[in-house]
């Protein structure tokens, strides 16, 4: 009886030194550390359109072109953003002008109008005045139909300039036309 | 069998898997933009010309030609409308003879440098026109000078002269004068 109980008190003693030496060893066996994953949006891009090109006056048979050097003709589309940042640049150009928006009716006339390819600037310097642009601002006599060079947000912003050139033919119909100009735009993440 | 350990980084990938999630929400919001811009333009006042007056000779002789006078009341007349003050350019198309409408004869006529006169008031009376009213004595094979759409319209005033031969046929001549006006933008 006595034997049993030394065997039973030793086993205790060793379990509670071998759990004694396993606390130990747990405070120093493992560790906790707390990483993050962060990310920061940057600005928000917004385009707007602040001018219609705008072809005014035009006589039947008359070709009458705008260039996008005219200030206050001239369609102008202005972007901001993240200063520096590239953005892809697509505009969707009309074929015609009509006298009126969506499905033509009985009485509707179109007119014709074109883009060449040199009918577009990119101001980076924000002015938003067509007049004052010079090469160095930006991109100059792009194609509206297909702009490739690389484009940025500049710090005040990045205007588009665009011209064109309507052609009404000898009998076309008086009154107002008009037609949709859409620009898109996107970053291209660098 | 789940530790407490196993079960707080499990929580954590959560979480930052969600604000990942959240973030990437974001940019996809803001990372495309489109505007809708315009064209625009205004067609002015439709250009109509029509012919108001023939050019009537009359009756005529065998062998003796007549001249109409552009400032009578027989001369040809053309109106011309459109945007008011806005410059034209005139051609006109002038035969060189009259035909019987059968075919079977012709009779010559002629027009001089200066059987045009060009009436900006729009009065449409060739006999009452004066130089001031507009452009006198144009040649009508070359209209040269600016012409405007007046107010009231524009009116062509046109004389000339036929020359039956001696052996004329007898009876109704006529020919086409054609008048062609179009804007020239300014």
């Amino acid at each position: 009886m006595r034997r049993q109980s030394r065997t039973t008190f030793k086993g205790a003693l060793i379990t509670a030194l071998a759990l004694l030496a396993f606390a130990g060893s747990t405070a120093t066996a493992q560790d906790v550390a707390t990483g993050s994953a962060t990310a920061t949006l940057v600005l928000a891009l917004t385009v707007t359109a602040d001018q219609a090109l705008a072809f005014g006056q035009v006589y039947q048979g008359v070709a009458k072109s705008v260039d996008k050097l005219t200030t206050a003709d001239a369609g102008i589309f202005t972007i901001t953003g993240q200063p520096d940042a590239g953005i892809a640049i697509y505009m969707q150009l009309p074929d015609y002008l009509a006298t009126s928006v969506g499905v033509l009716g009985p009485g509707d006339d179109r007119m014709v109008i074109a883009f060449n390819d040199t009918d577009c600037n990119i101001d980076t310097t924000g002015t938003g005045v067509p007049a004052g642009f010079v090469g160095a601002d930006g991109w100059i006599d792009e194609d509206p139909h297909n702009i490739v060079n690389a484009t940025t947000v500049g710090s005040a912003g990045t205007n588009v300039y665009l011209g064109g050139r309507v052609t009404p033919s000898v009998d076309q119909q008086a009154g107002a036309y008009e037609a949709d100009i859409i620009l898109t735009v996107a970053y291209v993440g660098i | 069998m789940k530790t407490k350990h196993g079960l707080f980084s499990r929580m954590r990938l959560v979480s930052v898997g969600v604000t990942l999630a959240a973030l990437l929400v974001a940019s996809t919001a803001s990372s495309q933009e489109v505007a809708v811009g315009q064209a625009t333009a205004t067609v002015l006042t439709v250009l109509a010309v029509t012919a108001t007056a023939p050019l009537a000779f009359g009756n005529v002789y065998q062998g003796v030609p007549k001249t109409i006078a552009k400032n009578t009341a027989s001369a040809g007349e053309f109106t011309i409308t459109g945007q008011v003050d806005a410059n034209i350019a005139i051609y006109m198309q002038l035969p060189d003879y009259l035909a019987t409408t059968t075919g079977d004869d012709r009779m010559v006529i002629a027009f001089s440098t200066a059987d045009c006169n060009i009436d900006t008031t729009g009065a449409g009376d060739p006999t009452g026109f004066v130089a001031t009213d507009g452009w006198d004595d144009e040649d009508p094979h070359n209209v040269t000078n600016a012409t405007t759409v007046g107010s009231a319209g524009t009116n062509i005033y046109l004389g000339g002269t036929v020359q039956p031969s001696v052996d004329q046929t007898a009876g109704a001549y006529e020919a086409d004068i054609i008048l062609t006006v179009a804007y020239t933008g300014t």
